[in-house]
């Protein structure tokens, strides 16, 4: 596959910087938001279920990241910015991959952040975090960007 | 008699001269309306016939051939002639007369009634016209569909323009992109 169907370096921090924008509003909203609702509306939440909020704030980001790359391999930010995450073969990642893709680059940001270098360099493109998973981040579509 | 009431023979013959004369004017002034008379009845005898029976009979022989082979001709020979050369000279030379005097007593006329009368009725319209409604969303998508075709481009571009510039600082060979 020509090289240019692969997302360049601009694109994915580019949609990683909306990614991580909307995953802060959904934590804030689910950790914070929910139990100052449920306050309002029913009272002092019970402590069951500020701790349930509590795991669900933590884990939005891996279930958002995990949900959109196995249901369409795009994120919102990817979306905006026509990426999308494939396996090598152009085929959708499963959802042990994608889970493990996410819970991985979360757990280690800073890599994931960092490994984004290699992009610059490699010949598809790939990122530290696409090598150890065995994924692609390809162009959406676009003319002269085949994702075929 | 007397010398007063007696006419001498110049004035008989004076006297004679002036009746003849205006014996001569009524003759002659008769004579004028006999004929003036006589003229117009023989010539509208013959234009009240041509009016009444030749006219209307050439008419309806002419007029077929008139509208299947004259008319379509002239028009065919004229209306280039008229759309090449007349209708512009006269749009251009009457556009400026239009600008300055008509189009401004026009519209002054024309706003207040437009404001008053037909904008609220228009606005009624677009505002519970689903058609309108279902068009502008639609618009409103492709406005936000090109500029996110922009906006990908954009960065797409960035991208070769990125990874090209580190190629070319760290001496790398160059991509197949580039």
């Amino acid at each position: 596959m020509e090289q240019r169907a692969y997302a360049g370096l601009v694109s994915r921090v580019a949609g990683l910087g909306l990614d991580v924008l909307i995953v802060a509003i959904a934590v804030v909203v689910v950790g914070k938001g929910l139990p100052l609702m449920w306050e309002v509306v029913a009272g002092t939440p019970p402590k069951w279920l500020l701790r349930a909020l509590d795991w669900g704030a933590n884990l939005t980001p891996a279930v958002y990241f995990a949900g959109c790359w196995r249901l369409t391999g795009e994120t919102i930010g990817g979306s905006v910015f026509g990426t999308v995450v494939r396996l090598t073969d152009g085929r959708r990642i499963g959802l042990i991959r994608a889970v493990l893709r996410a819970v991985f680059g979360l757990l280690f940001a800073p890599i994931w952040f960092v490994g984004l270098v290699t992009v610059l360099f490699d010949v598809r493109r790939r990122s530290l975090l696409d090598m150890a998973f065995g994924t692609v981040v390809q162009y959406a579509g676009r003319p002269g960007r085949s994702t075929a | 008699m007397s010398d007063t009431t007696r006419a001498s023979l110049p004035e008989v013959a004076l006297g004679s001269a002036v009746l003849a004369a205006d014996a001569a004017r009524d003759w002659v002034k008769r004579a004028a309306t006999a004929g003036e008379h006589a003229m117009r009845s023989a010539v509208e005898v013959p234009i009240d016939f041509a009016a009444a029976k030749v006219v209307p009979r050439v008419i309806d022989d002419l007029m077929p051939y008139l509208t299947e082979s004259v008319l379509p001709r002239f028009l065919d020979a004229a209306l280039p002639l008229i759309e090449v050369k007349l209708l512009p000279r006269l749009l251009e030379s009457a556009m400026p007369l239009i600008e300055a005097t008509m189009l401004p007593r026009l519209l002054d006329a024309a706003t207040p009634l437009l404001q008053e009368k037909v904008l609220p009725i228009v606005i009624k319209d677009l505002t519970e016209s689903a058609e309108l409604r279902d068009l502008i969303t639609e618009q409103s998508r492709d406005v936000v569909a090109d500029a996110a075709g922009d906006l990908r481009e954009s960065t797409a571009a960035a991208d070769d323009r990125l990874e090209s510039g580190f190629r070319r600082l760290f001496h790398l060979s160059s991509s197949p992109a580039s």
